[in-house]
């Protein structure tokens, strides 16, 4: 019976846990607490000056290394400066960033893959 | 001591403070003044008087297509991330991205050579072009 119980929660352990992946909801919320929109637009596809980007749907990988490379800031050979994404990122911790990338990769975007 | 700048508005500001604390003269401290002043505004403009042509762009995308139009493409470096999607970007930040590659403020090695080969007028050129795509528009009609 205790070994059921046991191998049942680790099954289900394995099936929800997923190496990567963040979670939307606290991505929402921490979305709105950093009000991303304010840049970025309300729906992360409408930025405010021609030269932000638009982050709705982007892959989550990638999110998730931008912001990483945003906190690192100017290094020789990694990181990127920014003076208003590097402010944002820095008060971002990993497990923070990677739920924000996973809520705004899941949004609806205008992103194609094409030639 | 040294002191590490990150940038010439520190090194400017930093010296215009020193010379209103001294006895240097008016001309010397207006000059300072009035070059803070420029390289702060030169900061933010841009080659933003070059206008880009999409259909320019399609014959110029050769170096962007092998990792950017491949589904799922992968970059190593300097961890395993998927390649972003670039078609549907704004033109402004491809711009802006390509130019931080060019300049190495943006550090991805491959990045840098394909930027470090393009002129403003090519940046332009391929920013719209993939800023014109959408889930409905025609593929590239060149090879």
């Amino acid at each position: 019976m205790k070994l059921i119980a046991l191998m049942t929660s680790f099954t289900l352990g394995l099936i929800t846990a997923n190496a990567f992946a963040g979670d939307v909801q606290a991505g929402k919320a921490l979305s709105e607490k950093y009000i991303c929109a304010s840049c970025h637009g309300p729906d992360l596809k409408n930025p405010i000056a021609p030269n932000y980007p638009k982050i709705a749907g982007q892959y989550e990988d990638y999110l998730y290394y931008a912001l990483k490379s945003y906190k690192v800031d100017n290094h020789s050979q990694v990181g990127r400066g920014n003076a208003i994404m590097s402010a944002q990122a820095k008060q971002l911790t990993l497990a923070q960033m990677k739920d924000l990338a996973a809520y705004v990769a899941s949004l609806p975007g205008d992103f194609v893959v094409k030639k | 001591m040294v002191i590490h700048y990150t940038n010439i508005l520190q090194v400017l500001s930093n010296k215009l403070t020193k010379m209103m604390k001294t006895n240097v003269t008016v001309p010397h401290k207006l000059i300072f003044s009035l070059s803070l002043i420029f390289s702060t505004l030169s900061f933010s403009s841009q080659a933003a008087e070059i206008k880009g042509n999409p259909e320019a762009g399609a014959s110029k995308v050769r170096l962007c297509i092998g990792c950017h139009a491949i589904p799922g493409y992968r970059s190593s470096v300097p961890e395993i991330y998927t390649v972003p999607m670039i078609g549907g970007q704004t033109s402004g930040y491809i711009v802006s991205s390509l130019q931080a590659y060019k300049k190495g403020e943006r550090k991805h090695p491959t990045m840098r050579s394909v930027a470090g080969s393009l002129s403003d007028q090519d940046m332009a050129d391929i920013a719209e072009y993939y800023a014109a795509q959408t889930a409905t528009s025609s593929p590239n009609k060149l090879k």
